[in-house]
């Protein structure tokens, strides 16, 4: 058999290797594995590169397409249905996770995370007055709060990247568009849809440079943090994952129950998106992998071309798991009884959280365990250097939970694709 | 008798001259008691404070210690160090009874101590500052910012038994529960567990729990209160108005810019040299 460099490069053998490389790359040449933390990030930049256009034009197909189809009303409630049961499972799975596994915070264990915590060089935590007037501290506007999802200028917008106003745009754009009875719409449906297949191009070539990519993402991310705060926070990290394979597991089950095809067909059509969103820790990046391996599983195109970017923006449920075992997580540090109340407060707060992470990346998602905290009475100021400390590896968990919960949601929205013709067209 | 006089006159004037130094100028009565006692008795705690005192007799070092050593050097007697004191109290008290000539004892200057010592010019400001248990401040906040609830601070509050912050507390947080405690030590560690809200001393006390106690950092919370003082004198008997001279001359010329951070960098590299017998 000849060798063939492209599907050698689209190995899962490849990709698995370069990532147990990347990681003993990083445990023993930290050093020369952080200098290629650059090639990484022009492996990400690039891959987010055309994700905005595509994004753009996805959602705008999607939207037309429905509004042209029958039983669009019936699609819609199903989203919804879709999005509301989803949450709730995610933040059922997190809850049980911790509550299931959830061990006791010893004083020699609290001491470990203490002195990570702990910064010797900088003064005090916080300076304040006892008569002297303290600057007024920023009021914080629930109004305000609307503004994250309301585009004001499309073109900032974009140009900024802000993917939930985006998706806001598209819809209502989307609505207006396919709503107009003119040759006009024909041409740009054309046009984005050209737009769409362009990007999808740019993506599949992108792809076989990850493994290259994963390793040096990989090595460059261990090199940094290093594996000591791992181990101390071991602990926090297994439920995580736990949390994080039964989405997938339950995920996994939906999509094949949906798709009628084998399982071993799902994981194989559904494994490279998950891949894509360890090694990139950006759901948007995945949206295209995640509608073409949807398509492979033969779902109905138009309801994927929609669903897939609408749920990877607004439904996070990855996030929802997060912050519920992040929470438990964080009251068993301090201390505090939880009992069956705590829980129930936990499992509809994370879902708050979720909600109000829409929107957000990176740090930002972490620090918004403190709308949880909030509602508990628990401090998360002094856990949450703890948790930004991990997060590199707590993203993958949560953005591969976060992408394959939203494939499966789509595959519960979405039919079956009827036209034989079309499916065949995207099968490699 | 021309020849017997002159002869006279020069024998006398001889034997003043030579007893001039000594007896001719009268040294003011405090400056002359320590004089003839010949060592200069300075008060200390019993409980070892770097880098302000630390170490038993042979090895007593600290910024404290050079300080009193500086003003013997002046007088020009020898330093003895008394360190039986439990307390600031009684550190002042041992002053202001004469049982030691001044209390060079990391002593803040409060209203209570002014009745009955004099104090010198600060050679350290320091600010008040609060370290505070994490869990109490989210559950009593009631979505308040922390510097409200600090301003009306209503829960346990906790300070060494007789020092200048009980004091303090008492005049800044007039609804907390007051909780004297005879060891630093254990207020840190109940603030920790949470047993009481919080407790009060020094910027640099506080900041000193960092190197000492890393795992408070999880649990509580530091607090420096900017408006707020702590200034560390000199204590010296109300008799005393020469002496109090000579320390404000000492203080002035040789100790008037100690700050937090110097004492910080002090307090650090005698960490380093006694590192093996402070472990905790």
């Amino acid at each position: 058999m000849q060798f063939n460099l492209k599907s050698f490069l689209s190995s899962p053998w490849t990709i698995l290797g370069s990532i147990i490389l990347g990681v003993l790359a990083g445990i023993y040449a930290p050093a020369a594995s952080m200098n290629f933390e650059s090639v990484g990030g022009i492996y990400i930049s690039l891959l987010k590169v055309v994700v905005i256009p595509f994004l753009l034009a996805t959602i705008l197909v999607g939207v037309i397409s429905l509004l042209q189809k029958e039983g669009s009303a019936t699609m819609i409630r199903k989203i919804i249905i879709g999005f509301v049961a989803s949450m709730f499972i995610a933040a059922v799975i997190g809850v049980g996770t911790v509550a299931l596994t959830g061990s006791e915070m010893t004083p020699a264990k609290q001491a470990q995370l203490g002195s990570i915590v702990n910064d010797k060089e900088s003064g005090s935590d916080l300076n304040i007055t006892l008569k002297e007037p303290m600057p007024a501290a920023a009021h914080v506007d629930p109004m305000q709060m609307a503004q994250k999802f309301i585009p004001e200028n499309i073109f900032n917008t974009l140009a900024a990247g802000e993917s939930l106003k985006i998706v806001i745009f598209c819809l209502i754009f989307g609505i207006a568009l396919g709503n107009i009875k003119s040759t006009g719409q024909e041409i740009l449906v054309d046009m984005l849809k050209s737009v769409q297949q362009a990007s999808i191009s740019i993506f599949k070539f992108l792809n076989y440079f990850l493994p290259f990519a994963l390793l040096a993402m990989i090595s460059s991310q261990v090199g940094k943090v290093g594996v000591g705060i791992f181990l101390t926070m071991v602990e926090f990290i297994m439920q995580q994952a736990i949390g994080g394979f039964l989405v997938i597991a339950v995920g996994t089950f939906v999509i094949w129950k949906r798709s009628g095809l084998s399982l071993m067909t799902v994981i194989r059509e559904t494994k490279e998106t998950l891949i894509v969103a360890v090694s990139s820790r950006s759901s948007l990046a995945c949206i295209p992998y995640a509608q073409e391996s949807l398509h492979k599983l033969h779902f109905d195109k138009t309801g994927v071309e929609l669903t897939v970017p609408l749920s990877f923006t607004v439904n996070r449920i990855g996030s929802i798991v997060y912050y519920a075992i992040a929470t438990v997580f964080i009251a068993n540090i301090y201390g505090a009884p939880m009992g069956l109340t705590g829980l129930i407060v936990v499992l509809f707060g994370s879902i708050l959280a979720g909600l109000a992470s829409a929107g957000t990346t990176g740090i930002l998602t972490v620090a918004t365990v403190a709308v949880v905290c909030d509602l508990l009475k628990l401090p998360s100021e002094a856990v949450l250097v703890l948790l930004i400390a991990v997060d590199p590896l707590m993203d993958m968990i949560r953005t591969a939970s976060h992408v394959h919960g939203n494939v499966a949601v789509t595959a519960f929205v979405c039919d079956k694709e009827i036209d034989d013709g079309q499916t065949q067209r995207v099968t490699t | 008798m021309k020849k017997l006089l002159a002869t006279l006159f020069l024998l006398v004037s001889s034997i003043v001259y030579a007893q001039l130094p000594t007896s001719t100028v009268p040294l003011p009565p405090d400056i002359a008691a320590i004089k003839k006692r010949n060592v200069l008795i300075v008060s200390m705690t019993k409980k070892d404070n770097p880098p302000f005192f630390s170490g038993d007799e042979e090895n007593i070092r600290g910024l404290d210690v050079e300080i009193a050593r500086r003003i013997g050097v002046v007088i020009g007697v020898p330093v003895q160090f008394r360190r039986d004191a439990e307390s600031f109290a009684e550190v002042v008290e041992q002053v202001r009874d004469g049982r030691a000539d001044i209390a060079v004892s990391k002593l803040s200057i409060t209203g209570p101590r002014l009745l009955t010592v004099r104090f010198s010019d600060p050679y350290i400001k320091l600010k008040q500052a609060m370290i505070i248990n994490r869990l109490w401040l989210s559950q009593n906040g009631q979505g308040k910012e922390v510097y409200e609830v600090i301003r009306t601070f209503n829960g346990k509050i906790s300070f060494i038994r007789n020092s200048s912050y009980d004091t303090f507390a008492r005049a800044n947080f007039p609804k907390a529960v007051y909780t004297p405690e005879d060891s630093w030590d254990k207020i840190i560690s109940n603030v920790t567990s949470g047993a009481i809200a919080a407790g009060y001393r020094d910027e640099f006390e506080i900041k000193k729990i960092s190197f000492e106690f890393p795992n408070a950092a999880i649990t509580t919370k530091t607090v420096t209160i900017s408006d707020s003082i702590d200034n560390i004198a000199v204590a010296v008997n109300v008799n005393s108005t020469q002496l109090l001279g000579i320390v404000n001359y000492v203080i002035r010329n040789e100790y008037n810019n100690i700050d937090t951070k110097k004492l910080m960098d002090r307090y650090k590299a005698e960490k380093k040299l006694v590192a093996p017998t402070v472990t905790k």
